[in-house]
């Protein structure tokens, strides 16, 4: 541990810690906007500035690391300095809420009571549209922080946003201005899960009138494969249906990030034609609800007449690839030692 | 697009990042504007993302654009002087192209309109022979330049010595960058030494290289600075031919027309294949430089006198870019300490009629009111009229031009400038601009309190010189023509400087 000086008072931090963390743990908020922790240090957006004793101008906390002995300063000049920045952002801010999404520079203005004094009058931005079900993107919410075209060149590795041009017409698009389609891009939905203002959200939300505030989140594990992503279900209280999927970066196995199907297919799970009880065919073609004694024994019967017809040898056993390992190991067990066959594959090998 | 050209121009492409810039302007010239499509096919030869690629063409003005584009200036001088009634339905508008002595300025391709002269004196009107540079210990060079009181002469002012030094201290490899992107509106000075004294910048880079025992000497050369690209490639032949750069890696990297590639760290992003947005700092590029060595980089025009230190004669003087309205718009040697009224009168052919303003330095130093004709143009007697000598570029403006109409030229140029990557910077000088513009019809965008408060903020959180010295000029133009900012209300009262 080290120890440094924060508004006066002792603190300590660990061995190379940022600053806007160290501040977090002795009691400081400082807001940020362009800052992840899930990416290198950028300071763009310079809403961390704070005074530290010896720099002849204000560091930016998220990229600045605690120092032996380091005297640090979040009062004085750093508020007005944080509306200045705010209201600065605000003035090309022209479309605060494109799709439900929260707006972390909406709150920050609230808390500081910045306003815009001005709206700039290159404000305006293209439009852009993607033929894509899935993501939009409204240019006008964007404050050029690139959290999102960092995350992609950054956590993802993948081409799929780039921060185009300089100047005035300096915009972040997709690559080229294709559609997200058309690039390396998978829909993952991560840059819109690290965007801070919501410039780019869930298309199918854009609209639906749901504040994100009114949510009801449940913790449970993703079932699409074995990674066992940590998800969050977002439920709108008063329907009682899921409205997204989100993750956090404290989650273990995924870190918060998702892939596609974690994050945006959970329309099953309201579909009218998901099954929600077992079914057995009867004697006369149709499907019948049965209990699930019924079904399994119905399906045992059924595999013993084929290895009664044609021996254990005319089974084969293939899995599914949302199954963990576990259930995997199970499967094995169940084809070789219940079933006598050695023909067992899992989809996820091919 | 021809197909089988690109194919074949690819094949011979490296494919290190750090070449990516190179590999545009190659394609560019070879094949033509970057396209989506060339950018792709760049990025799959090199193996990188399409996207790095796509944010780095789109950075730069000039890739974009045919290499036989007409190019018009529209920086202040230029514009002073007429400059966007040249402007017609084909050509693009620029921010000056470093010919400010011959303003207005229209590039054609890579050919300056009417043709290059030079007005000049001192050094650069010597014969610029190959010498070979004196056999000194490092140790003994850094103390000739420490006694020589040299500072860098690209804008920051920082003693030459000190920055040797501090690179001489890091563990090598280390490597040498000559700074010759000059871009700062008004200044014509490296370009004066690029074309007429090669040999002697080389001189001075090649004894830089040797005293901080550098592997690789680099050359970023500005875009549009094609005779100083032709003479020193010839120069650099001669001195390989010569064997003065055994041992020494030694290439030239052109840029692509972005004013934020003069600042050091851009241009490490720059050459590093990457869009030229300033680096955090610390670590400066001292200690963490191109791909993390150490890095000394230095001015052109520093390294010249370096040179000329060494040779033994050696006044304390500099080169002042003297242009706008002025008898003999030049480039003139001058010492460190003259006045505007000597510079003008004494070099460069008196004033032409009723001065308004002058900017003593560059964009970034402050505008001067003709009051200060007889200050000496020195960083302490600047600072008290709130301006930095800079590049020593001295631009005159009449008396037909506003100051408002010259702080809304300048503010757009920082706009436009802008790398955007941090905020104070990339909406401070539109919002600047735009606030200019609306005084010109009377109208206030913003208070003079409010823009008080956006001031302090670029000044105190911006990340480079870029955003931090903006500010400079409007604060002139605030203390030296209170009338023409009246719409904006009442100065706040300064309060007293809390703890």
């Amino acid at each position: 541990m080290i120890e440094f000086t924060l508004d006066g008072r002792p603190a300590s931090a660990q061995e190379g810690e940022l600053l806007v963390h160290a501040a977090a743990r002795n009691g400081v908020f400082v807001p940020t906007l362009c800052h992840d922790d899930k990416l290198e240090p950028y300071g763009g957006c310079r809403m961390c500035v704070v005074g530290v004793e010896g720099s002849p101008r204000p560091l930016p906390a998220c990229a600045t690391r605690v120092i032996e002995g380091m005297v640090v300063s979040t009062n004085s000049n750093v508020p007005q300095l944080q509306k200045t920045l705010t209201e600065m952002l605000l003035s090309e801010h022209l479309n605060a809420d494109p799709g439900g999404r929260p707006n972390e520079l909406v709150d920050l203005a609230r808390e500081l009571g910045a306003e815009a004094p001005l709206i700039l009058p290159d404000a305006k931005r293209e439009p852009y549209s993607d033929r894509n079900r899935l993501m939009g993107y409204e240019p006008d919410t964007c404050i050029l922080c690139n959290r999102c075209v960092r995350y992609t060149q950054e956590v993802m590795q993948c081409s799929a946003l780039s921060l185009e041009g300089r100047g005035p017409e300096a915009r972040i698009v997709p690559t080229w201005e294709r559609s997200w389609l058309d690039t390396e891009c998978e829909l993952c939905g991560g840059c819109l899960s690290v965007c801070p203002t919501g410039a780019i959200y869930e298309k199918f939300l854009e609209g639906a009138g749901v504040e994100e505030r009114q949510l009801e989140q449940t913790k449970t594990t993703c079932t699409f494969c074995g990674v066992g992503c940590q998800i969050d279900l977002n439920v709108d209280p008063e329907t009682k249906r899921i409205v997204k999927v989100t993750s956090k970066p404290e989650y273990v196995s995924n870190e918060g990030d998702l892939c596609v199907k974690g994050r945006f297919s959970f329309n099953f799970v309201h579909h009218p034609d998901r099954l929600t009880e077992p079914l057995v065919r009867g004697e006369d073609g149709a499907l019948h609800p049965a209990s699930w004694e019924e079904a399994l024994r119905a399906a045992a019967d059924g595999l013993k007449g084929v290895i009664r017809r044609h021996s254990a040898q005319a089974i084969g056993v293939l899995a599914s690839a949302r199954l963990t390992n576990e259930e995997n190991y199970l499967i094995q067990k169940l084809a070789r030692i219940g079933l006598g066959t050695n023909s067992v594959h899992s989809c996820e090998a091919t | 697009m021809d197909v089988l050209r690109l194919a074949t121009v690819l094949e011979t492409m490296p494919r290190e990042r750090t070449r990516l810039l190179d590999n545009l302007g190659r394609l560019r010239r070879e094949v033509g504007p970057i396209t989506p499509e060339l950018s792709d096919a760049l990025a799959d030869h090199m193996r990188l993302r399409h996207g790095d690629v796509h944010e780095v063409t789109s950075f730069y003005s000039f890739l974009q654009v045919p290499v036989d584009a007409v190019r018009v200036c529209t920086g202040p001088v230029c514009d002073s002087r007429g400059a966007r009634d040249r402007l017609d339905g084909h050509a693009i508008e620029v921010p000056c192209l470093g010919h400010c002595d011959l303003a207005p300025v229209v590039l054609h391709g890579d050919e300056v309109v009417g043709g290059v002269t030079y007005s000049t004196n001192g050094f650069l009107l010597e014969p610029d022979d190959l010498r070979v540079p004196p056999k000194l210990s490092s140790d003994d060079v850094v103390e000739r330049l420490r006694g020589s009181g040299l500072t860098g002469m690209g804008g920051a002012g920082f003693p030459t010595w000190r920055k040797w030094d501090a690179v001489l201290r890091e563990p090598g490899p280390r490597v040498v960058i000559v700074n010759a992107d000059e871009g700062e509106p008004g200044t014509i000075k490296d370009r004066y030494v690029m074309e007429l004294r090669p040999r002697l910048l080389l001189e001075g880079a090649v004894i830089a290289a040797r005293v901080v025992e550098a592997t690789e000497l680099y050359i970023y050369l500005r875009e549009e600075y094609a005779t100083a690209r032709a003479r020193l490639e010839a120069a650099l032949d001669d001195y390989r031919k010569a064997g003065l750069l055994a041992g020494l890696a030694t290439s030239l990297v052109i840029g692509a027309g972005a004013y934020i590639c003069g600042e050091e760290t851009a241009m490490l992003e720059s050459m590093e294949g990457r869009r030229g947005m300033p680096r955090l700092r610390p670590p400066f590029p001292a200690q963490s430089g191109y791909l993390g060595r150490p890095t000394l980089i230095n001015n052109v025009e520093t390294l010249a006198h370096v040179a000329l230190i060494l040779r033994g004669d050696w006044q304390p003087a500099r080169l002042w870019s003297v242009s706008g309205a002025v008898g003999k718009p030049g480039c003139y040697e001058a010492s460190l300490d003259v006045t505007l009224r000597e510079l003008i009168d004494g070099y460069a052919g008196g004033l032409v009629g009723e001065p308004a303003a002058i900017v003593p330095g560059g964009a970034a130093s402050g505008i001067l009111p003709p009051a200060a004709l007889d200050v000496p143009l020195t960083r302490e007697a600047l600072t008290e009229w709130g301006c930095g000598v800079g590049s020593a570029a001295v631009q005159v403006f009449p008396k037909e031009y506003s100051p408002l109409r010259l702080l809304a030229e300048t503010m757009r140029f920082f706009a436009e400038e802008s790398c955007q990557k941090c905020t104070p910077c990339r909406i401070g000088n539109r919002a600047l601009h735009h606030v200019c513009e609306e005084l010109e019809h009377g109208r206030a965008a913003m208070s003079r309190g409010q823009v008080e408060e956006w001031l302090d903020a670029m000044t105190l959180t911006s990340i480079c010189g870029l955003g931090q010295a903006a500010p400079y000029p409007v604060r002139n133009a605030f203390e030296r023509w209170p009338e023409l900012f009246a719409p904006l209300g009442p100065a706040p009262v300064e309060e007293p400087a809390s703890a």
